[in-house]
């Protein structure tokens, strides 16, 4: 109720000012605060949300340490029933930021870029705070600058004005020089929290799906020595790997779109085999380091692309599959992601073309899996001892993707050569005293010889040579 | 799948090997942009290599690859290999085209027995996505339209059934938009399948390209063949030119225009009429003419011959290419 109240207030005040500075034949299109308050925060998953502020201090890490060595740097969660709290040690938010930029809705498009930056669309540290709750605190400490920020997210609905005059106060910032490293960093609190966060705090599967998305989205900071923990919980990471041995080695390709240009757009595609789980195999889809789509089995990676005759739908037979595609751009705004950075944007053009390379890099893992797989159905039904090709996967070891061998197309074993005709098999089922009959018929004892024996009394009798 | 070489000779499919002396022809033109000798022939040779021989002969290619599936005869395409410069690799099409490194001119006919059906489409864009600037990409396919079966007789159903039967065949992406059944029945099969083809080349360039506007490395393409044809079923041979944006002024000094060349819905008809060798040396005695044949000429021939203005003006568009056949003991 106390909503609906305020929108009909704030209705009030827009209608005032219309009257007062808009001419009759203007149109009003600008956007109202509850607009970014209630309808951006439906978009995100609370977990994501959450996500979306490590990437500030990711963002931050990237400014302090351009070569990417991270090893020393902290970001800690905490949340209970009453506060949320996101401490780390990456470098802060330098003031010019957090006055022009950081707290805007939207990026403005003079903005400074942070060097491969994973933040960028200029909605997540607002979007989460008001996820969240209805009280915030920013206080960071950069090398250059240090400032405190409260914001009372009631309040500020009740100031009236419109976008161009919406703004937040620092409640004490200093443009001096901070000498001591240590403290160099943000904290950030969020109190007055909101049912929906509330309640999830509480569960047991919150934390953990948080847990598993962090250290998904994340994998490559972590990586590179970044600790990230939840609720004093640290995370860990499966690094990526592929198995590689001098019979199967991944294929890697790497592209730069418009070296030329300023922000070229970087692509690394790895494809190859890994061990068979069925929820695992896919493609892993990164931007700027950010896991951005996972194990995806759908045809937004080419799965089924072409009714399964360009790429075959994802199949069990396929689970040994990984796909690792990174995009990575200076400029974040030019890589192909969504804004909740929980998928790619298929319509953009970066993605379409490196669908196909993608597509194209996959085919020959994908044909070796299904010579693997009718090798391994061979042996199940008995007409081979071994199967070549599972035992040169049982010994091949998993490989760090930084390590491997650059092979321009994924290497591997060939099956062995079929002498003779290529054969198939029929399967069918017949009442067992028909079997019966045709077997005494035939005078033959098994199953097998009634199936082939007539297979070749219909060829004999009713097709010509 | 009876293998398809066992089925057909193709040296003797009168319009087929009218058809390979005409690419020959056009690919003739290509050397005003590019060397020929730079070119790499890859094509589906089966045991009688025929378009093989005719490229080699007529051209100078010496780097050519038959594609071919039926491993288990392996000696026998061995055998017959006509050149030692012709390399037979044995896959499915899709598997060799994925093998094949792109970094030189091509010259590639796929010339597919069978219809129009997504492998075939998929074939197409991988040749699309990876032929390099001056390649030229060719493709055949029987566009005899399906027959509905005999006991579907109301003809609204039937075209219910044809919409439904190429649609399995080509898949919804690529259909043409507001396309009826009616628009599949008998001859205008062809002109939809023509459809489907030029929509493929267009929406996999797209991709190829990446990002919109034309740069000197965006690829383009120009359609340059397109037959017609029969030898008992009806075919049809699509081509185009691939070339950069950079590479533009060469492939307009190729000038593959006008005579066989077209760059539209009308095909070019290669069908010979039946003519015995007499009424053959007594047309030629009057060719080349120009087309169509000026009706004064067409008088005095149809006079002395009695065959007809139609068959006539057929003869002499494609005389200079249509084989005579007679029995040689060897």
């Amino acid at each position: 109720m106390q909503l609906q109240a305020k929108l009909v207030n704030f209705g009030k005040i827009e209608v005032n000012n219309h009257n007062s500075t808009m001419s009759e034949n203007t149109i009003r299109a600008a956007p109202t605060k509850e607009f970014f308050i209630h309808m951006l925060t439906r978009d995100v998953l609370l977990s994501r949300a959450i996500i979306d502020l490590v990437d500030n201090s990711i963002d931050g890490a990237k400014r302090l340490r351009p070569q990417g060595d991270f090893t020393g740097l902290k970001v800690e969660i905490r949340f209970s029933d009453t506060e949320f709290s996101i401490i780390d040690n990456c470098g802060g938010i330098p003031i010019q930021i957090a006055r022009d930029y950081a707290f805007r809705f939207g990026r403005p498009r003079n903005a400074p870029s942070t060097t491969g930056s994973v933040g960028q669309f200029g909605v997540g540290m607002k979007r989460t705070f008001f996820k969240l709750g209805r009280f915030f605190k920013v206080e960071s400490v950069s090398e250059s600058s240090s400032f405190e920020m409260e914001v009372d997210v009631d309040e500020w609905l009740n100031q009236e004005g419109e976008t161009d005059s919406w703004h937040f106060e620092f409640k004490r910032y200093s443009e001096e020089p901070n000498i001591q490293g240590n403290d160099i960093g943000t904290k950030i609190l969020v109190t007055r929290l909101l049912d929906e966060p509330k309640q999830s705090f509480g569960l047991n599967g919150f934390v953990r799906s948080l847990l598993s998305g962090l250290a998904e989205s994340h994998a490559l900071v972590l990586e590179a020595g970044i600790q990230i923990s939840v609720n004093g919980v640290y995370l860990f990471h499966d690094p990526l790997e592929l198995l590689q041995s001098h019979e199967i080695k991944p294929a890697y390709k790497e592209k730069i779109f418009y070296p030329d240009e300023p922000n070229p757009i970087s692509v690394r595609i790895y494809a190859g085999i890994s061990q068979r789980v069925k929820e695992e195999g896919g493609w892993y889809i990164f931007c700027n380091g950010r896991m951005v789509i996972r194990a995806d089995q759908s045809n937004i990676t080419g799965w089924g692309e072409g009714e399964g005759v360009v790429m075959p739908k994802y199949h069990p037979d396929f689970a040994f599959f990984r796909g690792f595609v990174f995009f990575d751009c200076e400029d974040a705004s030019k890589l192909p992601w969504t804004t909740t950075k929980t998928g790619v944007d298929a319509d953009t053009w970066i993605y379409r073309t490196v669908r196909e390379e993608m597509i194209h890099t996959a085919k020959p893992v994908l044909k070796f899996l299904r010579e693997l797989a009718s090798e391994r159905a061979e042996v199940a039904a008995g007409h081979r001892s071994i199967s070549t090709l599972e035992r040169s996967i049982s010994k091949s070891p998993q490989c760090a993707i930084t390590k491997l061998q650059q092979n321009d197309t994924f290497i591997s074993p060939k099956p062995p050569t079929v002498t003779g005709p290529k054969l198939q098999r029929i399967q069918y089922s017949k009442p067992i005293d028909e079997i019966e009959k045709v077997k005494k018929h035939l005078n033959v004892t098994t199953l097998q010889d009634v199936g082939s024996r007539t297979f070749d009394y219909f060829c004999e009798s009713e097709l010509e040579e | 799948m009876m293998a398809s070489f066992r089925e057909i000779n193709y040296a003797v499919r009168p319009a087929k090997s009218a058809e390979r002396k005409i690419m020959a022809e056009g690919y003739r033109r290509l050397e005003q942009g590019w060397p020929l000798s730079s070119y790499r022939y890859i094509g589906m040779g089966s045991i009688y290599f025929s378009d093989f021989l005719v490229f080699h002969q007529a051209l100078g290619i010496d780097r050519m690859v038959s594609i071919e599936r039926e491993i288990e005869h392996r000696k026998r395409f061995e055998f017959n290999r006509p050149y030692a410069c012709v390399d037979i690799i044995f896959d499915e099409v899709s598997n060799v085209l994925d093998s094949i490194e792109w970094d030189s001119r091509c010259l590639v006919w796929l010339d597919y027995d069978g219809k129009l059906e997504l492998s075939v489409i998929a074939d197409l864009r991988q040749l699309v996505q990876n032929a390099s600037s001056g390649s030229l990409i060719s493709i055949s396919v029987n566009v005899e339209a399906d027959r509905p079966p005999s006991n579907i007789i109301n003809v609204k159903e039937q075209d219910e059934w044809r919409l439904n039967e190429f649609e399995q065949k080509v898949g919804e992406n690529l259909l043409p938009v507001g396309l009826s059944g009616a628009d599949l029945r008998g001859k205008l099969y062809g002109k939809q399948c023509w459809e489907v083809l030029n929509s493929t080349v267009i929406d996999q360039l797209v991709k190829r390209n990446g990002r919109p506007g034309e740069r000197p490395d965006s690829i383009l393409s120009k359609q340059v063949f397109h037959f017609r044809y029969s030898d008992g079923v009806p075919m049809l041979t699509v081509g185009w030119l691939l070339y950069s944006s950079a590479d533009s002024p060469k492939a307009e000094q190729c000038n593959m225009t006008g005579g066989i060349f077209r760059s539209d819905s009308t095909p070019f008809s290669i069908e010979a009429p039946k003519l015995t060798p007499k009424e053959i040396r007594h047309l030629n005695a009057h060719l080349p003419s120009g087309l169509p044949v000026s009706r004064a000429t067409i008088k005095k021939i149809t006079l002395d011959t009695g065959i007809s203005e139609a068959d006539i003006q057929k003869f002499a568009a494609v005389y200079r290419h249509y084989p005579q056949y007679c029995e040689v003991a060897l």
